[in-house]
């Protein structure tokens, strides 16, 4: 069945990683160099670390010894954080504009992210170090829903009181990709929309910086439910205005399309966000190539 | 507003997925930690395995000890029963012979009087 969340759940990316020279036998070939592998959007990118120096390992200089710690994949010289959604990530860093993309788009086309590799015994300053595998892994992520919860109810007791089996299954269904499952167990978390207080809302930023802000966002107030314009409007005055004759400077996009400003935060969360309980936003620029294309 | 946001998905995924076909997905599934952990069990069980035929052959070899000792008890009892049957062969005899000579005896003792009333008459 088509859905948005559906669609929003199965979103993939098409990556190549290459490794950093440095890291190499100076006798390895060329062609070894990278990697191509598609990755679901709503996935941490590290959990593709294993999967990715399995195939590299021959021609690292040195032995792999850890699969976690001390790797990381940056993009033309920024590191990417791991902690967040490949698909946010992609959607903040390549500064994605949807329109500007699908205008330049011909069918034999092919949407391929290129990433590096990297290594070394200080991971970048940005990136949290991961010491313990896939348990760390799993505590952050459910860490997130603690919070998310939070945000949401006003306390953590949905989340907390998740069984055991079901917090387990919680993770699984994360991992193994199954959807069904994990909306199961998201519905126990997530309010009506009477009892809801806050949206769990995080924004991304690559220009002029790279920023992560999260703006509290009442889910509904005097006027009705907020919508994500209101909140945008309120954080940055200078790119979104509430002039409905003037034009933003700035485009909201989510799971990879540009959302109307006007839409409801609550819709919104309830349609696109992520597997982390967050609903990621990713802020793009307009430059006056894509300002071109939308008034065209 | 979902069929707008559904159509975008749409053309996000017409762009994002042209040609994904070509990449291969890999599984993050613990398929590893799990491998792992049946290889693990595997030797676990194998250990056990190890121990529970070493049990096999000790309880075989006490069967064969206990099986032994039973046809050398068997061996006994028909022995002592041919000892019993010869033994119980003796004592009859010697029972007839016994009462034989009581018999003897008595009949002696009997002329004996019958000789001393005769002199004393």
């Amino acid at each position: 069945m088509d859905s948005v969340r559906g669609r929003a759940w199965a979103g993939s990316l098409n990556l190549r990683i290459t490794v950093y020279p440095d890291l190499l036998l100076s006798s390895s070939s060329q062609c070894k160099h990278s990697i191509n592998f598609k990755v679901p959007r709503e996935t941490y990118l590290v959990f593709y670390f294993p999967y990715i120096l399995e195939r590299i390992a021959t021609e690292l200089r040195n032995n792999v010894t850890e699969h976690y710690n001390g790797w990381w994949v940056e993009m033309e010289g920024v590191p990417l954080s791991w902690n967040f959604p490949v698909g946010v990530l992609y959607d903040s860093l390549t500064g994605l504009d949807p329109l500007l993309r699908s205008s330049k788009h011909q069918s034999n086309s092919i949407n391929v992210w290129e990433l590096t590799l990297r290594h070394g015994a200080q991971s970048p300053s940005s990136i949290i170090p991961i010491v313990r595998g896939t348990d760390q892994i799993r505590e952050f992520w459910m860490h997130q829903w603690k919070q998310a919860c939070f945000i949401l109810n006003g306390a953590s007791k949905q989340m907390m009181s998740l069984s055991k089996p079901d917090t387990m299954k919680f993770w699984n269904s994360v991992l193994r990709r199954e959807q069904n499952v994990f909306d199961a167990i998201r519905e126990k978390i997530l309010p009506i929309l009477e009892n809801a207080r806050f949206i769990p809302l995080r924004v991304h930023l690559a220009l002029p910086q790279i920023r992560l802000l999260e703006p509290q966002a009442r889910v509904q107030d005097n006027n009705g439910l907020t919508s994500l314009g209101n909140v945008l409007n309120s954080e940055f005055p200078e790119w979104f205005s509430d002039d409905p004759s003037r034009p933003n400077l700035a485009k909201a996009i989510i799971q990879g399309i540009e959302v109307p400003l006007q839409l409801s935060l609550w819709h919104l969360y309830q349609e696109l966000s992520s597997f982390d309980g967050f609903l990621h936003v990713s802020l793009c620029l307009m430059t006056e190539d894509a300002s071109l294309t939308s008034h065209s | 507003m979902s069929g707008l946001l559904l159509q975008r998905l749409k053309d996000r995924d017409s762009i994002e997925k042209n040609f994904s076909e070509l990449f291969n997905e890999p599984l993050i599934e613990q398929k590893a930690s799990s491998r792992k952990a049946a290889e693990d069990q595997l030797a676990v069980l194998k250990l056990e395995l190890e121990s529970k035929d070493k049990e096999i052959s000790d309880l075989k070899s006490t069967l064969k000890l206990k099986s032994k000792d039973t046809e050398h008890l068997h061996d006994e009892i028909i022995t002592l029963n041919i000892e019993n049957n010869l033994l119980e062969e003796r004592l009859n005899k010697t029972k007839a012979e016994y009462d034989e000579i009581v018999q003897r005896w008595l009949r002696k003792v009997q002329q004996e009087a019958n000789i001393m009333n005769d002199t004393l008459n």
